[in-house]
C-alpha cells in the first residue's frame, strides 16, 4: 500500500509510469501465485466447509431419509426438537456439563502441571514425556482401558480407593458420577494442554518477576500480576479449543456408556449420530447439528468479546 | 508463469500418484455382486460372537461346496449393524441377504428395501415354519421373513451350587413352574454377601454381594408381564397394554428383586458380572435368565470346563409363559438379488432349513424353526443327542417352546420399535430404582405414547 | 536460597505423584492383559497375575487380523501424510508470504473452520460420498487431506513461514527467482522441522481416528486398527484380558512413534498456543 502511494506522488514523470506498470505486473504476478499456492486451502474451504454447511442447512428443513422419500418440511424439525424430542434437552444439559467441567478441570490441572514443571525441576523432559503419554493413546484404546479401570469390583480405581480405606464409587455406572468420571478421563490426558502452557510460561519476562521481588512481592503476587497476565493469550487459546473439543464428545458415549446410565452421558453428537445413522433421519439430524453449531458459535463469540477485558497481548509481540 | 505451471504439474502428478494408490487399494467395491465364470456371487451379512462366526462360515462353506454355481460371501458386521445397513442402503451396497434387526423390519419392508417373501412362503417351496416365528405386520400383509432359528427364554444354572446349598433344582415342566414367592425364596438362599450372609440376615451388605441369586430378569421382563396377564400390546396390535395393572405389578415385582430382595444385580452392578459361562462357573450368579442361544457358550463350558449345567422353566405369576425371539433372515431388494432370484432363493431355503443349519443347532446356538423338529422323536434326537444339551432339555426347552410361548410383538407390531424407544429409557429409571413402576408407566411412558401416536391407541 | 530448594523439592514430589497417576493405568493395562479371564474377575483384585499368560497375546493375534488392519491403516495414513504435509506447505507459504487480494478474509475463514463442529458438515459430506460411490472405500478418509489438511495445520505452517527472515526470499526475488523456486529451493528446506511436526500430528490423527472409518467403512477386510479393536469389544465383551492385550498392541506403535518424534511433537505443541 505504502509503495503504491509513493508511486502515485510521482505520477507525470514518464520513467515512473513504466516503473508503476512494472510494479503492478509484479503485484499481479504475486497475487496469481498467491492464489495458486493457496488454492488447496481455498478449494477445501468451499468444498468441505461452506458447501456442506449450506447443504446441511437446506437438509435441516427437509425430512431427508436414507430409506424412503424426502420432502420440504419447513421449520418442523426445529419445532420437533424443541417440543417433542425426548433426548434433546437432556443431551444438551449433559453436553454442557461435560464441556464446562472437563475444560475447567483440564485447564486447571494442566496449568498446575505446567507451573510445577516451569520451576526448573530435575528431569523436566522425563516429566514432559510421562504427562504427554496419555495423549498419544488412541481414543478407542484409552476408552476401552478406562472402561475396565472404572469397573466397580475389578477395576483399578476402586481397588485404590479400597486400599486407601475410602468408600468405593460406581463411576460411569451411576447417573450422578458418570460425567465426573468422564471428566477424570479428560484430566488424565491434560498433558497436551500442559505443554502449551509450559511454552507460554517460558515467555514470562524474567525482569518483571525480579521487579516484583524487589518491590517485596511474594509468590502469589508474581503469579497474579505477572504470570497470569502474560499467559492470558494461552489461556484463551486453550479455553476456546477445549470447549469446542469437548462440546463434540462422542467416543466416550459410543465406546463406553452407550449414552447411559439413564441417558446420563447422552452427548449431543452421539444424539446426532444416532438420529442420522440409526434412525436414518438425516434431515432431523442436520437440524440438530445446526443447533449445536449456533450454540458453539455464540459461546465462541461471547468468549472472544469478553477476551478484550482479560486477554493481554503483551508488548513482547 | 512457466514456473507456476511447473508447480501445478508437480502438484497434480503427486496428487494423481496418491489417488492411484488409494484408488487401487480402496476403490474396489467388495459388494460381492460381480459374476465370475458364470458363478453367481451373493453377499450375506450377519452379526454374532466368535462361535457364531465360525458356525456361519462353516454353513456357508457347505453351501458353496454343494452349489458350485453359487458363491456366497459372508460378512460379519459387529457392533452397529443397523447403522451399517443404513450406510450401505445410502450407497446402494446392501448385501443380498442377511440377518436383520426386527425393529426396523416394518419400515424397510414398506419402503421396498426388503423383499416381500409372502409369495415364496405361500408357494410351498419353503418348509412350513413355526407360526409364531414369521414376521408379518398386517393381516395377510407382506412377510419380511421368518426367524432363521427359534429362541425361547429359560433359567440356566449351575447344579453344583444348588447341591452345595441343598436346594432342589428349578422345575423342568411348565406345570410345575415355581410361583414367584417360591422363586424369591430360592433366590434368597442362593444370594450371599462377602461375609457369608443372606439377604434376610441382619447385617447383610447389599453393596458387597458375592453370589447373586438371579440375573437378567430386568433385561428380559416380557415373559412375566404376559404371565401376569398384562402385556405390551394386544395380539391384534390395536391396544396398548403397558398401563394395565397386571403389567405394572409384574414390572414392579421384577424391580423388587433388586431393591427389596437384593437377589439380583442392579444395572450399575452389571459391569461386575462376567460372561454368562464364567458367571455360572465362578458362582457369581446362581440362576440366569437367558435365551436358548446361551446354550452355545454354556454348553461349551459344560464340555470344556465341567460346568454342571442345568436348565429350568421360568417362574410364573399366573400362567407359566415364555416368549420367543429369533433373528429374521431377509432378502434385500438389490439388483443382484433380483437378477439372480433363483440362486438367492436357493441359499435362503438352504439356510432356513434346520437340516442344513444342524451344526448351529447342535452347538446350542439355534433351535429349529420348524414344528416337526419339536414333535418327531427321531428329529429331536438328531439335534439334542449330544453333550451340549442336558437331559432335561426335552421338557424344559422343547415342550416349553411348543406349548408356552406368548408371541413377541416383534413379529406382528409395526410400532414396536418406536414404542421401545420410549419404553427402554423410561424403564431404565425403574431398573435403576429411581421411580416405581406405577410412576414410570403413568407419568412417563403413557404421556409420551399419547404424544407420539395421538389417539391411535387411546380407547 | 534454601527455601527455593525446598520449594523445588515439593514441586518435584507433586510432579512425581502426578506422573505416577498418569502412568498407573498403563500398568493396569499390562497387568490385566497377562491374566486368565477367571483371574481377572477374582475379588479382591490381585496386583499381579499369578502366572504371566503371554499366550493372551498370541491368542489376540489369532483372533484379530492385526496385519490386515495395520496394512489398511497405512493405506490411509501414507496418502494422508503426503497430502497434508505437501498442501499445508503450499498454503502456509501463500498465507505467510504472498500478498493477494482477499488473503486475510480467506485466512480468517479457514481459521474459523477450526471452530466449526464437524457434525454440521458430516451429514452432507456423507451423502455426497455415498452418491459418488465412496462408501466402503478409503477416498472419504484420504481425499480431504489434499486441501491443506485443515485450519490447524495451515495456521501452524504459516507460523513457521513467518519466522523465516523475509530478506531471504526478497533478495531471491530481486535476483529473478520465481515464487515456485523461492518456495522449493529456499523456504522448503527451512520448514523441514514444521513438515515433521505436521507429519507426526497427521500420524496420530489417522492412527486414532475412528469416527471416519466407523461411518465410511463397512467391510471388515477394510477396517482400520481402531475399528478392529472396537469389533473385538463387540465380540469379547467380558474377556477383559484379551481386550487389554489388544489395546496394548494398539498403543505400542503410537508410543513408539511418539518417542521417535518427541522433539517435533513438543515443538509443534509449544508453537500452537503462543500466538493464538
Amino acid at each position: 500500500m505504502n509503495l503504491e502511494k509513493e508511486i502515485k506522488v510521482g505520477t507525470g514523470v514518464p520513467k515512473a509510469i513504466t516503473k508503476k506498470t512494472k510494479i503492478r505486473s509484479l503485484h499481479r504476478k504475486e497475487a496469481i501465485a498467491g492464489y495458486i499456492f493457496a488454492l488447496p486451502a481455498i478449494l477445501g474451504l468451499l468444498l468441505w466447509t461452506i458447501g456442506p454447511m449450506i447443504a446441511s442447512l437446506i437438509m435441516s428443513f427437509t425430512n431427508w431419509k436414507i430409506i424412503g422419500a424426502s420432502e420440504w418440511v419447513g421449520f418442523q424439525n426445529y419445532v420437533n426438537i424443541f417440543t417433542n424430542d425426548i433426548y434433546f434437552k437432556k443431551s444438551l444439559w449433559v453436553t454442557f456439563y461435560f464441556a464446562f467441567g472437563s475444560t475447567l478441570f483440564t485447564l486447571l490441572s494442566a496449568l498446575i502441571v505446567a507451573l510445577l514443571m516451569n520451576m526448573n525441576v530435575k528431569g523436566q523432559s522425563v516429566f514432559r514425556t510421562m504427562y504427554y503419554l496419555p495423549v498419544i493413546v488412541p481414543a478407542v484404546a484409552s476408552n476401552i482401558l478406562w472402561l475396565w479401570l472404572f469397573n466397580p469390583d475389578f477395576g483399578l480405581l476402586n481397588t485404590i480407593l479400597d486400599f486407601l480405606g475410602l468408600p468405593t464409587l460406581m463411576w460411569i455406572y451411576d447417573e450422578s458420577t458418570a460425567i465426573p468420571s468422564l471428566i477424570l478421563l479428560s484430566i488424565w490426558s491434560c498433558g497436551g494442554t500442559a505443554l502449551i502452557f509450559l511454552a507460554g510460561l517460558q515467555d514470562v519476562p524474567k525482569q518483571l518477576l525480579e521487579a516484583v521481588d524487589i518491590d517485596g512481592g511474594n509468590v502469589w503476587h508474581k503469579f497474579r500480576y505477572v504470570t497470569i497476565p502474560t499467559i492470558t493469550p494461552v489461556i484463551f487459546f486453550n479455553l476456546i479449543m477445549g470447549l469446542i473439543g469437548s462440546f463434540q464428545a462422542f467416543t466416550q458415549a459410543y465406546v463406553m456408556t452407550e449414552g447411559g446410565p439413564n441417558n446420563a452421558t447422552f452427548f449431543y453428537v452421539y444424539l446426532i449420530f444416532r438420529e442420522a445413522f440409526l434412525q436414518n433421519n438425516m434431515g432431523y439430524a442436520s437440524a440438530l447439528a445446526w443447533i449445536l453449531f449456533i450454540i458453539i458459535a455464540l459461546f465462541t463469540l461471547f468468549i472472544f468479546r469478553s477476551s478484550k477485558d482479560w486477554v493481554h497481548y503483551g508488548g513482547a509481540k | 508463469m512457466v514456473r507456476i505451471k511447473q508447480s501445478i504439474t508437480i502438484f497434480s502428478i503427486l496428487f494423481l500418484i496418491t489417488s492411484l494408490i488409494t484408488g487401487c487399494l480402496g476403490g474396489t467395491d467388495a459388494t460381492g455382486t460381480t459374476k465370475k465364470d458364470g458363478v453367481v456371487q451373493l453377499k450375506f451379512t450377519y452379526w454374532g460372537g466368535p462361535l457364531e462366526k465360525k458356525a456361519i462360515e462353516g454353513l456357508i462353506k457347505d453351501f458353496n461346496e454343494s452349489h458350485p454355481k453359487i458363491q456366497v460371501n459372508p460378512q460379519q458386521v459387529q457392533g452397529s449393524y443397523l447403522e451399517k445397513m443404513n450406510t450401505m442402503a445410502s450407497s446402494n451396497t446392501l448385501p443380498d441377504l442377511g440377518y436383520f434387526s426386527e425393529g426396523s423390519l416394518p419400515t424397510w419392508l414398506e419402503n421396498g428395501k426388503i423383499k416381500d417373501l409372502k409369495p415364496l412362503f405361500e408357494s410351498g417351496e419353503i418348509n412350513e415354519k413355526l407360526d409364531y416365528a414369521i414376521f408379518q405386520f398386517d393381516d395377510d400383509g407382506p412377510i419380511g421373513g421368518a426367524s432363521v432359528a427359534n429362541e425361547v427364554y429359560n433359567i440356566y444354572y449351575n447344579k453344583d451350587l444348588f447341591d452345595e446349598k441343598n436346594i432342589p433344582y428349578p422345575p423342568t415342566k411348565a406345570e410345575d413352574a415355581w410361583t414367584w414367592e417360591e422363586f424369591i425364596d430360592v433366590a434368597k438362599k442362593l444370594t450371599v454377601d462377602r461375609n457369608g450372609k443372606h439377604p434376610d440376615d441382619s447385617g447383610f451388605d447389599p453393596k458387597n454381594i458375592k453370589t447373586y441369586g438371579v440375573n437378567n430378569f430386568s433385561l428380559r421382563y416380557e415373559p412375566y408381564i404376559y404371565s401376569n396377564g398384562g402385556g405390551i400390546v394386544s395380539l391384534d396390535g390395536k391396544d396398548i397394554l403397558i398401563d394395565e395393572p397386571e403389567t405394572i405389578e409384574a414390572l414392579q415385582k421384577i424391580a423388587d428383586l433388586m431393591y427389596v430382595h437384593h437377589v439380583m444385580p442392579k444395572p450399575s452392578d452389571l459391569s461386575t458380572i462376567p460372561n454368562v459361562d464364567t458367571a455360572l462357573l465362578t458362582k457369581r450368579v446362581g440362576m440366569t435368565l437367558d435365551g436358548q442361544w446361551a446354550l452355545q457358550e454354556l454348553g461349551k463350558a459344560k464340555v470344556d470346563k465341567n460346568l454342571n449345567l442345568g436348565i429350568g422353566v421360568l417362574p410364573k405369576f399366573k400362567e407359566p409363559v415364555t416368549s420367543s425371539e429369533g433373528t429374521p433372515i431377509v432378502v434385500f431388494d438389490t439388483k443382484n438379488s433380483k437378477e439372480n432370484w433363483d440362486e438367492t432363493k436357493e441359499f435362503l431355503k438352504f439356510i432356513m432349513d434346520p437340516e442344513n443349519s444342524l451344526p448351529l443347532i447342535q452347538s446350542g446356538l439355534w433351535m429349529p424353526n420348524e414344528v416337526q423338529w419339536y414333535k418327531d422323536p427321531e428329529l429331536i434326537k438328531k439335534w439334542t443327542d449330544n453333550p451340549v444339551h442336558p437331559p432335561e432339555y426335552k421338557e424344559a426347552v422343547i415342550d416349553w417352546a411348543m406349548n408356552n410361548v406368548h408371541q413377541n410383538p416383534n413379529y406382528y407390531w409395526k410400532d414396536r420399535s418406536k414404542v421401545s424407544q420410549i419404553l427402554t429409557p423410561a424403564l431404565d429409571q425403574l431398573w435403576s430404582g429411581e421411580k416405581s413402576a406405577e410412576e414410570v408407566v403413568k407419568d412417563d411412558i403413557m404421556p409420551k405414547i399419547e404424544k407420539q401416536f395421538g389417539d391411535k391407541y387411546s380407547n | 536460597m534454601k527455601a527455593k530448594t525446598i520449594k523445588k523439592n515439593i514441586a518435584l514430589i507433586i510432579l512425581i505423584i502426578g506422573a505416577l497417576i498418569s502412568f498407573i493405568p498403563f500398568f493396569w493395562l499390562i497387568r490385566s492383559s497377562l491374566m486368565t479371564n477367571v483371574e481377572i474377575f477374582e475379588f479382591p483384585p490381585k496386583l499381579l497375575p499369578e502366572d504371566f499368560i503371554w499366550s493372551n497375546y498370541t491368542e489376540i493375534f489369532s483372533i484379530i487380523n492385526f496385519g490386515l488392519y495395520v496394512k489398511n491403516t497405512l493405506y490411509i495414513l501414507i496418502p494422508c501424510l503426503i497430502g497434508t504435509v505437501f498442501t499445508s506447505c503450499l498454503c502456509g507459504y501463500a498465507f505467510a508470504r504472498l500478498r493477494f487480494p482477499g488473503r486475510n478474509i480467506w485466512f480468517g475463514a479457514i481459521i474459523a473452520t477450526m471452530m466449526l463442529p464437524p457434525a454440521v458438515t458430516l451429514i452432507p459430506t456423507f451423502m455426497m460420498w455415498s452418491k459418488l460411490g465412496g462408501i466402503n472405500t478409503y477416498w472419504p478418509l484420504v481425499f480431504p487431506s489434499f486441501f491443506g489438511g485443515g485450519g490447524f495445520f495451515i495456521f501452524l505452517m504459516r507460523q513457521f513461514f513467518l519466522n523465516i527472515p523475509k530478506e531471504l526470499d526478497e533478495s531471491a526475488l530481486i535476483d529473478g527467482a520465481s515464487y515456485f523456486q523461492i518456495f522449493t529451493k529456499i523456504l522448503l528446506p527451512l520448514v523441514k522441522p514444521a513438515m515433521l511436526v505436521i507429519g507426526f500430528f497427521t500420524f496420530t490423527n489417522v492412527w486414532n481416528d475412528f469416527f471416519g472409518p466407523l461411518i465410511y467403512l463397512n467391510d471388515e477386510s477394510k477396517f482400520t486398527l481402531a475399528l478392529g479393536l472396537l469389533q473385538l469389544k463387540g465380540s469379547y465383551s467380558s474377556d477383559w484380558n484379551l481386550m487389554m492385550a489388544a489395546a496394548a498392541v494398539m498403543v505400542i506403535p503410537a508410543v513408539l512413534i511418539f518417542f521417535i518424534g518427541q522433539r517435533y511433537f513438543i515443538e509443534g505443541i509449544s508453537l500452537t498456543g503462543i500466538k493464538g
